[in-house]
């Protein structure tokens, strides 16, 4: 499978001195490897056509998908596991920590006990991410 | 506060979202690399 995606005229990206670069309307072949991402956005681990490293694309920016009937080049030798301990998405696939904290003006109220939803809610989060 | 977590980015910027309202005790790894991001902003209102 190859992702063709084509950026319509609302996608911008931001260059590091600020100022706004159209995507180009040219569509591009890009081939998909795995799917990720440490928050709510879902990056697409990708190939584009032509080069060999591999690029993060948010989901939200992809404004149109085709799939097409070529094969994705070099998939066997992509190993998503090794990829992700790697580091290269920035999920928690290494240490683990005894975190010690202290609060100050009652910043950490919420996580005395009884623990609040929100508290409950991190705490979950923290030691459910791929364990 | 004490909890046993994955030591991740979003750990830390969890962590610096507090800003002067929390300090990172232990790990010491974890405290020195918290100081050295604040420190860094500070050095951009100098």
């Amino acid at each position: 499978m190859v992702i063709h995606s084509k950026s319509g005229d609302q996608i911008h990206y931001a260059t590091t001195d600020g100022d706004l670069v159209q995507e180009q309307e040219k569509p591009q072949t890009r081939s998909p490897f795995g799917l990720g991402g440490p928050g709510a956005v879902r990056y697409l681990i990708a190939r584009f056509e032509d080069y060999d490293n591999y690029r993060h694309l948010a989901l939200h920016r992809l404004s149109r998908v085709e799939i097409l009937d070529d094969p994705v080049q070099g998939m066997r030798a992509f190993d998503l596991n090794s990829y992700l301990r790697n580091g290269n998405m920035n999920l928690p696939y290494g240490e683990r920590i005894s975190l010690e904290l202290l609060f100050y003006d009652q910043a950490g109220a919420t996580f005395t006990k009884p623990l609040s939803i929100r508290a409950k809610s991190w705490l979950s989060m923290t030691r459910g991410l791929l364990k | 506060m004490t909890v046993d977590v994955e030591h991740t980015e979003e750990l830390k910027w969890w962590i610096l979202g507090f800003g002067a309202k929390v300090a990172v005790l232990a790990p010491a790894s974890l405290r020195d690399e918290i100081e050295a991001e604040l420190d860094a902003a500070v050095l951009r209102y100098r």
